[in-house]
Parts: structure tokens; sequence; C-alpha cells
């Protein structure tokens, strides 16, 4: 069994994850590290298991699920099993009573002030500039022109304190 | 445990530095562990997080490794394996490795929209 690779990025307010590994891979998060609000499988399928007592629930999460709300594991003890070869990208909250609401943009849309651009896959162009995975801007209250050319984007609002 | 660095020299024409590594809470200066010359061709320059991780990796964390083998402790510490009895363990040093975590700096980059 192999173990899941974990990488991390602290941005301005908030703080992205990836993680990857093959078929059989395992990991685990501790109460205190799990902020994950929102999870983007690029590829694959991967279990989110949790125990509580004798009982244990178990979420199989694939490519095709778009965008996973994941905030009821916050501050949950969670293991990981890659149910196949799978790479996955998390939004993270940095402080535990700021909530956040995430969705997946297909067509253009206006922002504000409060938002984050991310960029999970392809090649998309917004305002006319091609960007690529892992690119992050903060938007502003003004109108975004998306050409998806098959990427996916998510937008993050800061929602309120929790 | 946390760590820390100072290059004495950067020597371009050879793309070396001279660095000095120390824990942050060592019992001396930085100013007073020997410094090593290291080829910063091979180091991650993606951002100022990526560089001091692959210092470290590459030079840094041996170093800092290697001084605190050669320092005193005035701890006496024993090792422990198997069964685990909670209440054996009162009163005893025990020694134990710091977790070092797995997890690495992801590239993300910041653009204007």
């Amino acid at each position: 069994m192999s173990d899941i690779k974990t990488y991390v990025k602290k941005c301005e307010d908030f703080y992205v994850c990836a993680e990857t590994g093959e078929k059989g891979a395992f990991g685990y998060e501790f109460v205190e590290d799990r902020k994950t609000m929102y999870q983007y499988i690029v590829k694959g399928k991967i279990s989110l298991i949790t125990i509580s007592g004798d009982d244990m629930t178990r979420q199989i999460c694939s490519s095709d699920d778009g965008l996973i709300d994941v905030k009821k594991y916050k501050h949950r003890p969670l293991c990981c099993y890659a149910d196949d070869d799978f790479f996955m990208i998390g939004f993270n909250t940095l402080h535990k009573n700021i909530d956040w609401v995430g969705e997946i943009k297909k067509e253009s849309f206006y922002g504000n002030d409060d938002s984050w651009l991310i960029v999970f896959d392809g090649n998309p162009s917004i305002n006319g500039k091609t960007l690529k995975r892992f690119d992050y801007a903060k938007l502003e209250s003004k109108k975004y022109d998306v050409n998806l050319n098959n990427g996916v984007i998510g937008v993050f609002t800061k929602n309120s304190l929790i | 445990m946390k760590a820390i660095y100072k290059i004495d020299e950067h020597l371009p024409e050879t793309t070396q530095i001279v660095v000095r590594f120390a824990r942050l809470n060592a019992p001396e200066s930085i100013n007073n562990y020997e410094p090593v010359a290291i080829d910063y061709s091979k180091l991650d320059y993606h951002d100022a997080e990526s560089f001091n991780q692959s210092l470290m990796r590459h030079a840094g964390n041996s170093q800092v490794k290697k001084h605190e083998q050669k320092e005193s402790s005035k701890n006496i510490a024993e090792k422990i394996s198997g069964d685990f009895d909670i209440s054996s363990l009162v009163g005893r040093v025990i020694e134990c490795k710091v977790d070092i975590s797995r997890r690495t700096i992801l590239r993300m980059n910041r653009v204007n929209l």
C-alpha cells in the first residue's frame, strides 16, 4: 500500500491542496488539518472514510461529481482510500470560523470583491487571458468573459462567519 | 522543529552559494556553525517557499541533523517498543522522532484578470 502524496499552498485568504496517489494508496488527515470545504477530482476515484464510535461512513467521489461540498468532514479525522489512480484538488478555509461558497463556472459571470477564481484544469481564457491549472486570481465587481476551452474553473466566495 | 539559514556568499560564476544552517533554537549563533558551498542550479526557484524547501531538502536538513548529533545533551533518554502500558512510562524519559510533514508546496500562480 502506497501513501497519498499531498501538496499545499497557502494563498492570501485560503489555501489549496492537491493530492495524488495510485490505486490502493491510503492517507489520513488529523482533525486540526481538515479544513477542506470543496474538492474537485480531476482524475480517478477516491473514498472519504470517517469513523465515529462503531459507525463508519464511506463516500466514494469520482471525476464525474464536479465540485464536491465536503464541509461535513471539516474538523473531523478523515481517511482517504484510492479506489483508482487519482488526482484531487481541495479548497480550504484558512480559519475554521470562515465559511466559503464554491461553484464551477461554465459561462461568463459577474465577480465580487470577496471572490477568488482558481483554475482546476485545462487552459480556459478569461477576459482574453489564457490561464493554466493552479493559476488563481482575486476577483472584482466586474464582468468576466469566460471561454472554457474544455477547462474547469472554480469561483469561491467568502460567505460569512460561522 | 524550525531551521534557519544564512547565505554568506553568492558566487554567480560557479552558480554556488555559501550557506550556514542551524536550528532556530540552536544553543549557539548561526555564525558559529560551519558554512557549506551549494550548487544552486539544482534548486527550485519557483518562489521563496519552494527555494527554502529545496535548499533544506538538498543540504539543510542533513546539516541540521549533523549539528544536533554533535551537540551534547543534558537528557538521557531510553527507547521503547512493543507492548504499551502508559502507567509504566510515568517518570521515564523516552526518545522519539519529531514527525516531519510529508507535504510539498503546491505551485500556484497569482494572475490579474
